[in-house]
């Protein structure tokens, strides 16, 4: 029998784990903020990132006005087709309606479309790419070949048909992105994985006698995370980009406000000429954004990758 | 006896043929003991080692006549049991090329607490100091427990490494080339530091390298092994004082020794047989010097030649007169 050594050891604190975690929790906090801070581009996206979250959670306390209401400018004409001013920061629509009331009420349900279909995304192709990069074989075989199908469904039709049978609707606009965007990271993250999977720590993790599902999750899926990072903003980022269009082509919630749809609105009203206001505010968003979340992901690349920080 | 393995083959498979590896090796290691292991670079010791530990690809074949330890029929026990209740607890790993063996994202304590809690129910903070305990055993402060596995030196890692396969204190340690790619002095210090481990704890190490001197400092007893097969097996001394195999009178020679400083060293030509076409008879026949027509034949079985001692060579007769022309140079090389 092999005897218990654990045994002889004196009981520990019982806060001795509960402070180590603290203290690795601020640990990490401070280290991910140098890494940010080190990347001015990175620092950027951060700033825009946390306003846009504030806005997405404060919302209904931050807008001047309904979003959907027609407005009357202070000599009781109706403000339709305002200029951005004093009154109306970001201009009105064809409708009198409060662009800056729009676009704040728009900034949750698209922030709310793209962090859950790019997280779910990404949960989604991590998996399959490290259960088929470490599996190898027949597992490889079938998961990869579900990616390639899925690399054939070009988004636009995939959308159409999903909407025709089931109805405009917020859920199932993310269903339809989640289903295409998670197809490249599984191919990146299966790529990272095989090639990981060779190393000598994997080898010896298995000497061990450690499972399968903890060399994957334990012991590879950390080495992938500067991968992972980098896949979930470009999927955040992908799903807002997807999200406008398809929302700019009619094909979003008609009863949720998001900044594709503040840009369909514009082009059926038929102004688009003449309101350039109308259609600055939600374009300049849907860039600030998206670019912030390849600016932050960039800024942890550099740190994965040190070849780029030359560039 | 702790582990025994009588007949034990395996073979790689490839599409250039099958590769026997490992070719009807018979190894026994008693409690508390350590075994060396030696033999030139792709003679079979990490293969063997592989067989024991499971590791080798799934299409390689593992036979043997006899495979025991502790009372396990290891040809037979399901791989889950193995996994959780033999590696480990029961035999652990020290690996070969411990510089990329810790996962570098992980810092180094984390990962032995890991371990420690995959393979029993212990709480965190126990775990955490039986760490900080094995540390010390190794000579490492416990300190460096926090950093990452890129901030450890060669030496350093390669304790963390011993630490990590002491946890249990399993029956059988396992140590695959220890001091492979470490200066002297580090490897003495290693040695030093194996030796004293070896007072602390009951564990058997079964020592693995291609450096004579490593097993004759730290070994009890000595496996010679060449092309697959054990030739020749003795207690330490005995084995370097009076080789009873060919091989090892020539292994010797290419060896420097302390006793006879200016002697000139003597290699052995030619290189070991292909393993995917082995040779019929003795596997050292192609370069023996003492080589008669039966060894290409037949393959010699190993025989007790003294107590204690086995050789696989069939001229055991004539030790002395070879023993003696061994020492020559003009019979390695005429």
């Amino acid at each position: 029998m092999n005897p218990e050594p654990l045994d002889s050891v004196a009981a520990p604190m019982p806060t001795g784990g509960m402070r180590r975690w603290a203290a690795a929790l601020r640990r990490e906090l401070a280290h991910n903020w140098r890494i940010i801070r080190a990347d001015r581009l990175g620092s950027f996206g951060m700033v825009v990132i946390v306003f846009a979250a504030f806005v997405a959670v404060f919302g209904p306390w931050l807008m001047p006005h309904d979003p959907y209401a027609s407005l009357r400018m202070t000599d009781g004409r109706m403000a339709v087709l305002q200029q951005p001013g004093a009154e109306f920061p970001l201009g009105t629509t064809n409708l009198a309606r409060d662009l800056l009331s729009q676009m704040i009420a728009a900034t949750r349900t698209t922030m709310i479309i793209g962090l859950v279909s790019g997280l779910i995304s990404i949960f989604i192709g991590a998996n399959i790419g490290l259960i088929a990069g470490y599996y190898g074989g027949r597992v490889d075989n079938v998961l990869m070949r579900l990616t390639d199908i899925v690399y054939g469904m070009p988004f636009l039709p995939f959308i159409i048909v999903l909407i025709a049978l089931f109805g405009r609707s917020i859920g199932f606009v993310m269903l339809a992105i989640v289903v295409i965007v998670w197809r490249t990271s599984a191919r990146v993250i299966r790529a990272q994985t095989i090639a990981l999977k060779q190393r000598q720590f994997v080898a010896f993790a298995r000497a061990r006698g450690a499972s399968d599902l903890r060399i994957i999750y334990r012991h590879i899926g950390p080495n992938i995370l500067p991968l992972l990072l980098l896949y979930t903003s470009f999927n955040i980022a992908w799903a807002i980009v997807t999200e406008a269009s398809a929302s700019f082509l009619g094909f979003g919630d008609p009863n949720a406000l998001t900044w594709g749809g503040i840009l369909q609105d514009l082009w059926v009203s038929g102004y688009t000429r003449r309101a350039w206001w109308w259609f600055a505010a939600p374009s300049l968003a849907i860039v600030l954004l998206v670019s912030a979340f390849v600016f932050v992901s960039r800024a942890y690349e550099v740190v994965a990758n040190p070849r780029l920080a030359d560039r | 006896m702790l582990l025994e393995a009588r007949n034990l083959c395996v073979t790689y498979r490839s599409v250039h043929g099958d590769v026997r590896a490992v070719d009807g090796l018979d190894l026994s290691i008693s409690e508390h003991e350590v075994f060396g292991l030696v033999g030139e670079s792709g003679c079979g010791k990490t293969t063997l080692v592989k067989a024991l530990l499971r590791l080798v690809p799934a299409q390689t074949r593992v036979e043997a006549d006899v495979l025991r330890f502790k009372g396990h029929n290891l040809l037979e026990l399901p791989q889950r049991r193995f996994r959780r209740e033999i590696l480990m607890r029961e035999i652990a790993l020290v690996p070969q090329s411990a510089q990329n063996s810790l996962n570098p994202v992980q810092r180094v304590g984390a990962q032995i607490v890991e371990a420690i809690r995959a393979h029993s129910s212990t709480s965190r903070g126990k775990a955490h100091e039986r760490v900080a305990e094995l540390f010390d055993i190794v000579g490492l402060q416990p300190e460096l427990m926090d950093r990452f596995p890129h901030e450890f030196s060669g030496g350093m890692r390669q304790r963390a490494m011993i630490a990590m396969a002491l946890v249990f204190e399993p029956a059988l340690l396992v140590m695959d080339e220890p001091t492979t790619g470490l200066d002297v002095l580090v490897q003495e210090r290693l040695l030093r530091r194996i030796r004293a481990i070896r007072e602390r704890v009951q564990s058997s190490i079964l020592l693995i390298t291609h450096d004579i001197g490593v097993i004759a400092e730290t070994a009890d007893r000595v496996g010679v092994m060449y092309a697959g097969r054990l030739v020749e097996c003795a207690p330490t001394l005995p084995l370097f004082e009076q080789p009873w195999h060919p091989y090892t009178l020539g292994l010797k020679n290419a060896f420097p020794s302390i006793l006879e400083l200016g002697r000139e060293l003597i290699s052995i030509p030619g290189s070991p047989p292909d393993l995917s076409n082995p040779p019929a008879g003795c596997g050292f026949a192609g370069r023996c010097p003492f080589v008669l027509d039966v060894c290409h034949a037949t393959r010699p079985p190993a025989v007790d030649v003294a107590t204690g001692r086995v050789s696989a060579c069939t001229r055991t007769a004539d030790i002395e007169h070879i023993r003696a022309a061994a020492a020559e140079k003009v019979t390695w090389h005429c």
